[in-house]
């Protein structure tokens, strides 16, 4: 019995729980709909570090959100982001070595706390429009958040 | 003890890597100039690639990128036969009339909700009895392509294409990947949408 209960588990673990959907239905046109995709960068060794949203118009999000791909109903949004990281496969067995393992958390600390040049943004989502986040480092090691319209 | 032995090669087998079709090819329209009435641009006008990928787009050194990015120069040479093709740093100043052509790939990077939450419960239970040595992934992946006749900086036509494919793949065999990979998804969804964009020319 135990086994059927561990099978469920691991099903529903792998099977994905962030949605794409904020305010979006299933089988809505591509014209009806505005995509957000968030680009995350990888470390072979370490994981991927990217960005995600936190606040929706100031409110917090009840779910959990992808950190890849979003899509909203057209309109305009007061959209906030924040850092985003996970682990890869071989950090996680890193971090149970001595010295290896604080080293990496105090370097995913580091990620986790970057500062935004601006990470606050008042978009105007126009149906069928795809918005490319992308971002990059200033020579003050700060977030640049980059937003292009397609 | 034979079967045990051949019940790991089937999953082996229903592990391989291979992409396939979920969705339709779909191509809306939103400018006000798209109707038939418009003249198509010349193929010979100079052509300006953009690429974006979700997962590390900028990598030079990622395998991944620079396949797709050669994909996406090759597939678009095959259906358009001219020699002004680059990508847009390549360019230092940008010609008065182009055609423009922006590819979006997007990769999952995080655990979505599926879409056929039945289809990736199996590949989930394969996991399973495989006892994850032989993990196997499975994710969905759109490529858009959108497609633009650029005069004097300002828009002639414009049309975005959209094709959904699946990809699942056992991640040990990511290096051989003998059959319909990324890279060839992604040439198919560049070319079909070309053909579109291009099917009323003389």
């Amino acid at each position: 019995m135990k086994f059927k209960y561990l099978v469920i588990l691991i099903i529903i673990t792998l099977t994905g729980c962030s949605t794409v959907r904020y305010n979006t239905e299933k089988n809505d046109h591509l014209s009806d709909k505005a995509i957000v995709f968030l680009e995350a960068k990888s470390d072979d060794f370490s994981g991927k570090s990217g960005l995600k949203i936190v606040k929706i118009n100031g409110l917090n999000l009840d779910e959990d959100l992808s950190t890849s791909k979003i899509e909203f109903k057209p309109d305009k949004y007061t959209i906030e982001f924040s850092t985003d990281y996970t682990r890869s496969f071989i950090a996680e067995i890193f971090t149970m070595i001595p010295l290896v393992g604080p080293a990496l958390m105090v370097y995913e600390l580091k990620v986790l706390q970057s500062k935004f040049e601006k990470n606050i943004f008042d978009l105007d989502l126009k149906g069928g429009h795809i918005y490319l986040v992308s971002f990059s480092y200033n020579n003050d090691d700060k977030i640049v958040i980059d937003i292009e319209e397609v | 003890m034979l079967r045990l032995f051949l019940l790991s090669i089937a999953i082996l087998a229903m592990q391989g890597c291979t992409t396939f079709k979920t969705g339709g090819f779909q191509n809306p329209s939103f400018d006000a100039n798209s109707s038939k009435q418009y003249a198509l641009p010349s193929k010979d006008l100079p052509v300006i690639i953009q690429y974006y990928t979700n997962f590390d787009m900028d990598s030079d050194t990622d395998a991944k990128t620079r396949g797709s990015k050669a994909a996406v120069l090759e597939s678009i040479s095959e259906v358009i036969n001219n020699e002004n093709i680059k990508f847009i740093d390549d360019y230092d100043i940008l010609p008065d009339e182009y055609i423009h052509i922006y590819v979006i790939q997007d990769l999952p990077h995080d655990p979505r909700k599926a879409y056929y939450n039945g289809f990736r419960t199996v590949s989930t239970i394969l996991n399973i009895f495989s006892f994850m040595i032989i993990p196997a992934v499975d994710v969905d992946i759109e490529n858009y392509v959108k497609i633009s006749h650029m005069k004097n900086d300002t828009v002639q036509k414009s049309q975005i294409y959209t094709q959904n494919n699946r990809r699942y793949f056992s991640i040990l065999f990511i290096p051989l990947a003998p059959f319909f990979t990324v890279e060839n998804s992604l040439s198919e969804s560049i070319q079909a949408s070309l053909s579109e964009y291009f099917k009323d020319e003389v």
